[in-house]
């Protein structure tokens, strides 16, 4: 295995270690665990939300009564049904659901948008390919593919155009749905559809499991339950799929991905290509996780970050071309010297 | 049924066909000339083993035998059926004057040397022959041996772009790994595909560092060592071929010797002993060979097999860009990545000019040197383009050529 790829994986497991279990070691630290004060000023439901009597009773929104060290919104998904002691309160998506029905202020979001830009405009969506829990048990799957010997789907350029349109269907639908909600004539409903995208996110059955405790698989209760619980079934079934078959594909029409993707041209990182040195190998395009293909195409000098890019660095790793394609960090470049497995690498560049 | 018609028509041919096999070629004599101009102590087992070669008594480890021509036949799969592969690229004369028994005319003279060494019995040990589509005499060629040896035509199409082609290449490098198993009986699968490109990367490696420390210092290895080096890698085991190259870098890491003479970079055709009169001509006239974008040095050696996905068929695949789509054959449509690849090898390694190599009646080569003048004119790099045959009539104008084109580069450099 090659550095970048090498870096990366310890950097997944990392943080994957740190946004699951991160609040049982900070909890300590903090010496009163019992305490659900955050470190971070926290967001509240208006007295006598609906929605937090219904949480309380037990619903497939809450399973572990997770309470966050940091009233915070990273742009990579964390998850608020992480297991008792999580990190962070939840994931980007999750803050506008929420505080859409909650009707919060806009003055009171501010300090959590503007925190989210920056680390947004400073890694760009490093998040998704570096940091996510979820991109690293995808990852996990398809390593386990590798090893059994089945060879990656790859699917056609259109296909993973129409994902991304899910995805903002999607988060369109869960933010109206959240909207409609907050009124107060529709609050009645809060208590079925509170967090609709949330309730079907395949991160909800997958991220207890990290805590050894067992998801909410099924609440058939009502026929609106019944709908959220077979959708959720269906979506983790297309996640898992998604993840074993293709590399990267479900990052195509994940919300949360989809929102740091505005970000991507004219983050921090930024991906260069000197088009000179470009032998048309089409390495880089082959080793994409994401299926992009920009950086074999371009036939001129300069940046070439993309939206879907998850910059993995995947591409700048394979390449076999010293300076052809090149990361650097607000045009700085990071000496990162000749790739190539040499023991002598150094003396010979 | 083809092969049948081959096998008929074929052993016609053949009966008519006088051997001149009590006939020595030249080749050794030239051996012993460029040996005792090495300085490099550690070029003698590549010589020795070229030696060998060229008299049939090399023994190859003991393993079923696999020919191939060109760099688009992947190396790595015949190496990880266990089988030992040897590329049959020839320019030589003295064969090229023998196969024009069977194939006389104006016909590319590498064909015509690789007849004649087939049909003069030089590689009856060989097992199976593989023939790639790269060219028009290549895909005859295939026709033509499959009288006298097993042939598999792997035809890999001309276009190397890569979002089109590469489930195709796929498809077909499959397809002929699959034959290979069938063929020799072996079950080779994932491991024995890694192992083979961690050879392959490993000669990639080494074979970097010399090319990188001749541009920089081309007296050290002179061009007959060099080249010489690449000859033995056709048919050498592979880690005892980066062994011994190892050892030929570490010895001249040692040696400092400054080069004054002006630096050119070598490209077109394929320089393959014991067709040395180019780099002999080059010498002579003061120049030296620092570099060289050629299918049989840079576009077989310089880039790794980069595996993606260590499934079968993801290796396969990674071989196939790394043959195909990264090849810089002139039968592909690929000017744009050469022209790129000159002007960037001669701003990288600060050379001093480019000249055009070109064997006579191999038209690909011919018709892009229009393209490379112009490009390469308009970077203000010096270039020349020399066409010519596997003779040795015009050794005398060649030198006069490249010495009025170094003069040329001398007073380009003020």
């Amino acid at each position: 295995m090659k550095k970048i790829t090498m870096t990366r994986r310890i950097v997944q497991v990392f943080c994957l270690i740190l946004l699951v279990y991160g609040g049982y070691i900070f909890k300590e630290w903090k010496q009163s665990p019992e305490t659900e004060q955050s470190l971070f000023p926290a967001l509240k439901a208006p007295a006598g939300s609906i929605s937090i009597t219904k949480l309380e009773k037990g619903s497939i929104l809450w399973p572990s009564g997770a309470t966050p060290v940091i009233e915070n919104y990273p742009p990579s998904l964390v998850c608020r049904f992480n297991p008792k002691g999580g990190m962070f309160k939840a994931c980007i998506l999750h803050f506008f659901s929420e505080n859409l029905t909650w009707q919060t202020q806009l003055k009171y979001l501010l300090p959590y948008i503007t925190l989210f830009i920056l680390l947004c405009f400073l890694l760009g969506r490093m998040w998704c390919g570096w940091v996510c829990p979820i991109g690293t048990t995808g990852d996990f799957l398809t390593f386990l593919r590798r090893k059994m010997n089945i060879p990656v789907k790859r699917f056609p350029q259109n296909f993973r155009i129409n994902l991304s349109f899910t995805g903002y269907g999607l988060m369109a639908i869960a933010l109206t749905i959240s909207t409609i909600i907050g009124m107060p004539n529709f609050a009645r409903y809060q208590c079925y559809w509170f967090l609709p995208y949330c309730q079907i996110c395949p991160a909800r059955l997958i991220c207890p499991l990290f805590g050894l405790i067992k998801p909410n698989w099924k609440d058939f209760s009502t026929s609106i339950t019944t709908t959220f619980t077979i959708l959720a079934w269906i979506v983790l079934g297309l996640f898992i799929a998604a993840f074993y078959f293709g590399r990267r594909v479900w990052c195509h029409m994940c919300p949360v991905g989809l929102i740091n993707s505005w970000f991507n041209k004219g983050a921090g990182v930024e991906l260069h290509k000197k088009s000179i040195k470009c032998i048309k190998c089409g390495y880089c395009a082959d080793a994409c996780p994401m299926g992009l293909t920009k950086m074999y195409e371009m036939d001129k000098d300069g940046i070439y970050n993309q939206n879907s890019c998850i910059m993995c660095l995947r591409c700048v790793e394979v390449c076999p071309r010293k300076g052809c394609l090149s990361v650097k960090f607000f045009g700085k470049g990071i000496k990162i010297k000749d790739f190539f497995r040499g023991k002598n690498a150094k003396k010979i560049s | 049924m083809q092969k049948k018609f081959l096998d008929r028509y074929g052993r016609t041919v053949l009966k008519g066909f006088t051997s001149t096999r009590s006939i020595k070629s030249n080749a050794n004599s030239e051996l012993l000339e460029y040996s005792s101009r090495s300085k490099n102590s550690s070029m003698k087992k590549f010589y020795q083993a070229s030696e060998d070669f060229e008299t049939g008594k090399f023994l190859y480890p003991e393993k079923p035998v696999v020919g191939y021509f060109c760099s688009l036949v992947p190396e790595e799969l015949i190496l990880a059926c266990n089988l030992h592969p040897v590329r049959l690229c020839c320019e030589e004369n003295f064969w090229t004057q023998a196969g024009e028994e069977i194939i006389p005319g104006d016909v590319c003279p590498v064909v015509k040397s690789i007849c004649g060494k087939f049909y003069n019995q030089m590689y009856d040990r060989f097992d199976l022959v593989v023939v790639p589509g790269s060219c028009d005499p290549k895909t005859k060629l295939a026709e033509l041996l499959s009288p006298l040896k097993e042939v598999y035509f792997l035809d890999p199409g001309r276009d190397c772009e890569y979002l089109k082609n590469a489930d195709i290449w796929e498809e077909k490098y499959t397809k002929f790994f699959d034959f290979l198993k069938e063929r020799f009986h072996c079950s080779s699968g994932r491991k024995h595909l890694l192992s083979a490109c961690k050879k392959t990367n490993a000669r990639t490696e080494i074979f970097r560092k010399i090319y990188q420390f001749r541009t920089r210092n081309p007296e050290a290895i002179n061009s007959f060592d060099y080249y010489i080096m690449i000859y033995a890698s056709f048919f050498m085991d592979i880690e005892i071929w980066n062994n011994l190259a190892e050892n030929v870098y570490r010895e001249a890491l040692e040696t400092r010797e400054i080069c004054k003479n002006p630096k050119i970079l070598l490209a077109g055709t394929p320089v393959i002993f014991p067709n040395f009169k180019i780099i002999d001509v080059i010498e002579q006239a003061g120049l030296s060979l620092a570099a060289d974008i050629q299918c049989t040095t840079f576009g077989r050696f310089y880039n790794p097999v980069e595996i993606d996905e260590d499934t079968d068929s993801g290796i396969i695949r990674a071989l196939s860009l790394k043959d195909i789509a990264g090849s810089i054959c002139p039968c592909l449509l690929n000017l744009e990545k050469l022209v790129n690849l000159i002007v960037d090898a001669v701003s990288q390694y600060n050379l001093d000019g480019v000249i055009y190599y070109n064997l006579r009646l191999c038209q690909v080569f011919d018709i892009q040197t229009a393209v490379i003048r112009q490009a390469l004119k308009e970077k203000d790099i010096p270039f020349i383009s020399i066409k010519t045959d596997l003779g040795n009539q015009d050794t005398g104008q060649l030198k006069t050529r490249l010495e009025a084109f170094r003069e040329m580069i001398e007073s380009h450099r003020k």
